[in-house]
């Protein structure tokens, strides 16, 4: 479905883009409904609290709006929309006094690459949860991630983003998103093992 | 060409996400044939992709809510855009750090004023009246409470808390 409304919708963005600019409050309605259920994805990373997501990504589309006419049209409008809709939800922790661990880029980069683990296991969920459950505990282990770990992967593993689109919303290299997702991999199996030992043998 | 285990490790990542070149995915498949080392580490990949899955609510949105976010945006709700400098920085870009402190610095002192405004007034007047007029335009008790658990967590707003004393003693 994400794939799907990639392809497809650069032409039709750029003339709702254009609608709004000439005042057509239907055109920019329509805008928002075709990317809300992907930003409320994203935005329900940071938070669950109802309302808070609902600021949020309405905070998300008025900042867009506001801002509609620096759209850089060679973009994507839903990698322009996430890098504002992530930013608001960090600010949003910030302001809150809930600002996610902050992790920073190391060494643990580099001798995670040297020592790559070969022998460690992924749990696999067990067959018979349902799949609600399967994202019910991710979601648990994601948000006990340091914020940076946590974003590139729902870029990547949810929103399935190409590289270089991850590295365009998080303004950092393609190497630099390699390194993190390697890394940020590594801090969720560990996690997931540590909070759910009961998967680390597979059924 | 061959590779070893050093150079395929580090690649398997990206070769389960689609990132490789078929230059570059080719040696690297062929080593996956022959080390089961690595091909381990491949599989892991693979389940640990398993756990990524949406839940069915993940997408939903709050009936009638792209209605009422265009109404609000053309209703002139301009001005609401807070922080364009860091909205708009790549996430995690030092740039506008500054600029924002003052900023807050000067909204924490605004709401701090208010606070204070409203507080006096309240003592003014005879009890409960007076509130539920003015709710309309005036932020609600939930906005002041957020803004005086933010002074309260700010230690740093020694400025604020000068004015705050001054104003009490009056
Ligand atoms: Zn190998």
């Amino acid at each position: 479905m994400a794939l799907q409304a990639m392809q497809t919708a650069p032409k039709e963005d750029l003339s709702l883009v254009e609608e709004t600019l000439a005042g057509n409050q239907l055109a920019f309605q329509l805008l928002v409904e075709r990317y809300q259920g992907r930003m409320f994805a994203l935005a329900r990373h940071y938070t669950r609290n109802t309302a808070e997501l609902e600021d949020i990504v309405q905070d998300t589309f008025l900042k867009a709006f506001t801002h509609l006419s620096s759209f850089e049209r060679q973009s994507s409008l839903y990698t322009w929309l996430a890098r504002i809709a992530i930013n608001t939800s960090l600010d949003f922790l910030k302001r809150h006094g809930r600002s996610p661990v902050q992790a920073v880029e190391d060494l643990e980069v580099v001798q995670g690459f040297e020592r790559s683990r070969p022998n460690s296991h992924s749990p696999a969920p067990d067959s018979r949860l349902e799949r609600e459950e399967i994202a019910r505990i991710t979601q648990e282990v994601l948000a006990e991630l340091p914020e940076i770990f946590r974003t590139v992967l729902v870029l990547r593993e949810f929103e399935d983003l190409p590289y270089q689109e991850i590295a365009d919303i998080l303004g950092i290299s393609i190497g630099t998103v390699e390194s993190r997702l390697f890394r940020a991999r590594a801090r969720f199996r560990d996690k997931l093992v540590h909070l759910h030992p009961e998967f680390e043998h597979g059924l | 060409m061959t590779i070893h285990c050093n150079d395929a490790l580090p690649l398997v990542g990206s070769y389960l996400d689609g990132e490789l070149s078929e230059a570059q995915a080719a040696p690297l498949r062929k080593h996956l044939l022959e080390c089961h080392v690595c091909r381990n580490s491949a599989q892991d990949g693979k389940t640990l992709k398993r756990w990524f899955v949406r839940s069915a609510s993940d997408e939903l949105a709050p009936r009638g809510f792209a209605s009422r976010v265009a109404q609000q945006a053309f209703a002139g709700r301009r001005a609401a855009a807070v922080e364009v400098e860091e909205t708009f920085a790549p996430v995690g870009e030092e740039s506008g750090r500054v600029f924002s402190f003052v900023l807050k610095l000067t909204a924490l002192a605004a709401i701090a004023l208010f606070a204070l405004s409203l507080v006096l007034r309240f003592q003014a007047l005879p009890a409960t009246t007076g509130l539920r007029a003015d709710q309309r335009n005036q932020p609600t008790l939930e906005d002041l409470k957020r803004g005086l658990e933010q002074l309260n967590a700010k230690d740093d707003a020694g400025l604020v808390r000068q004015v705050g004393h001054g104003e009490e003693r009056r």
